[in-house]
């Protein structure tokens, strides 16, 4: 049976206080979400035709850094089109990150 | 001559940051030094500046009375300036102390405002219920794998947000904020690559206002001089056809690349004055070096002091 929607909650499962960029300058950064939880399951959800949903609610915030490096780094690897195609952001506490995450993957496809 | 003492204590300032000790020998003598009547960074930065050097350059020879008595209006991000300062001068032996405000709001405001939890306090003080909170990371006890320090942001907006119960005003980017300002600390603040600069960050919840006011404050190299430019603007700047007012409103408006070059990069500042053009921070104001900028009434000025840092402000609330 293939999944038509693979969901992540950041705060759930991942942290509520997403940390810095790199691993190296602390805890929860991007990178370490980036490759431990989103990558893996981007590609399973690419390789499903199935939706990946995150969802950005219940964290206390999310640091530029964090989110460049998590979906700016999406996008440098698969490119613009296929993360635009799978991904699906929502975010009720602070909806403006919606749009910031897509800005972010906008800009990073340019520099693959 | 006056190279020579000015090396000479810059070798023994930085023996004693990279120590982390404070220095054995204390001061018998002291100075008084008198604080400007509006007591703000933001409000007076001239007159706040010119005191903050009064201070250092007394806290390098003797023991430092601060004397805040004619303090009329006061501000939660000077009292984290303040005592930014107290302690940075602390560690070299230098003691300081001072008095309060006689005015009755001015004194509440710095009662409540956290700062008497780093301060050293009369017998029959009571410490109120506080209204604001002021934290601190230091060099001590830290370890390389632990420097930045989400929890403390953490702590800041979640005190913030207690506070803001009532009115149901959200902390907004907040959080995001401080990990920026954190991180552009970490990477940037400091001239030795092995040392770290200490930071100090604060809430104050403004009640009559209904607003929390944030503060961060690191006392690195700041902006410019950390910040290295293209060969174009440094040319401009040495010819003066542009300032440093200029060049801030320029970095705040990403139109200045990262010093990394590295693609994504430099989104922290950039981010900060979007959230401000977007009115999810409120009365953003940053002072680095000898420049300020009112983000929100795009006002840039160079200053005639300078600040030893970076201190970013901004409210959240109505």
């Amino acid at each position: 049976m293939i999944a038509e929607r693979i969901e992540i909650n950041i705060a759930r499962e991942f942290t509520d206080t997403p940390g810095p960029r790199k691993r190296s300058e602390g805890d929860h950064s991007g990178e370490e979400f980036l490759n431990d939880f989103l990558r893996p399951r981007f590609v399973a959800a690419r390789d499903a035709k199935a939706k990946l949903c995150i969802n950005l609610d219940g964290a206390i915030g999310y640091p530029t850094s964090f989110l460049e490096e998590a979906f700016g780094g999406l996008a440098r690897a698969f490119g613009r089109e296929a993360v635009e195609q799978t991904l699906e952001i929502t975010c009720n506490d602070e909806p403006y990150l919606e749009e910031q995450v897509l800005k972010y993957i906008r800009a990073a496809d340019g520099t693959r | 001559m006056e190279a020579n003492a000015r090396s000479k204590e810059k070798r023994r300032v930085r023996r004693v940051q990279e120590q982390g000790q404070p220095r054995e020998k204390h001061f018998n003598r002291q100075v008084g030094v008198d604080s400007p009547e509006v007591f703000s960074l933001i409000l007076n930065p001239d007159g706040m500046l010119a005191f903050l050097r009064a201070v250092r350059q007394a806290a390098r020879r003797r023991n430092v009375y601060v004397n805040l008595a004619k303090v009329k209006k006061i501000t939660p991000e000077a009292i984290a300036a303040l005592l930014a300062a107290i302690h940075q001068f602390r560690k070299f032996g230098t003691a300081i102390s001072g008095n309060v405000p006689t005015d009755a709001t001015a004194l509440k405001v710095l009662n409540h405002s956290g700062f008497r939890t780093y301060v050293r306090n009369s017998p029959d003080f009571k410490y109120p219920t506080l209204v604001g909170k002021i934290t601190k990371r230091n060099l001590s006890g830290e370890t390389f794998q632990n420097h930045f320090d989400q929890q403390l942001a953490k702590d800041l907006v979640q005190f913030a947000i207690g506070k803001m119960a009532e009115s149901g005003h959200r902390p907004g980017p907040s959080y995001a904020v401080f990990c920026e300002a954190m991180l552009n600390t970490w990477n940037h603040a400091s001239e030795l690559v092995a040392r770290r600069e200490p930071w100090w960050a604060s809430a104050y919840f403004d009640a009559e206002r209904q607003r929390t006011c944030f503060t961060f404050i690191d006392q690195g190299v700041g902006i410019f001089k950390s910040h290295s430019l293209t060969m174009t603007l440094n040319i401009l700047v040495a010819l003066r056809y542009l300032d440093r007012g200029e060049l801030l409103k320029r970095i705040l408006h990403g139109e200045i690349p990262s010093t990394t070059r590295i693609p994504g990069r430099g989104n922290g500042l950039p981010g900060m004055f979007e959230h401000c053009r977007a009115g999810r921070i409120r009365n953003f104001v940053i002072i680095s070096n000898n420049t300020i900028g009112y983000v929100e009434s795009n006002i840039y000025k160079v200053l005639p002091s300078e600040f030893e840092g970076t201190l970013l402000y901004w409210e959240i609330g109505s």
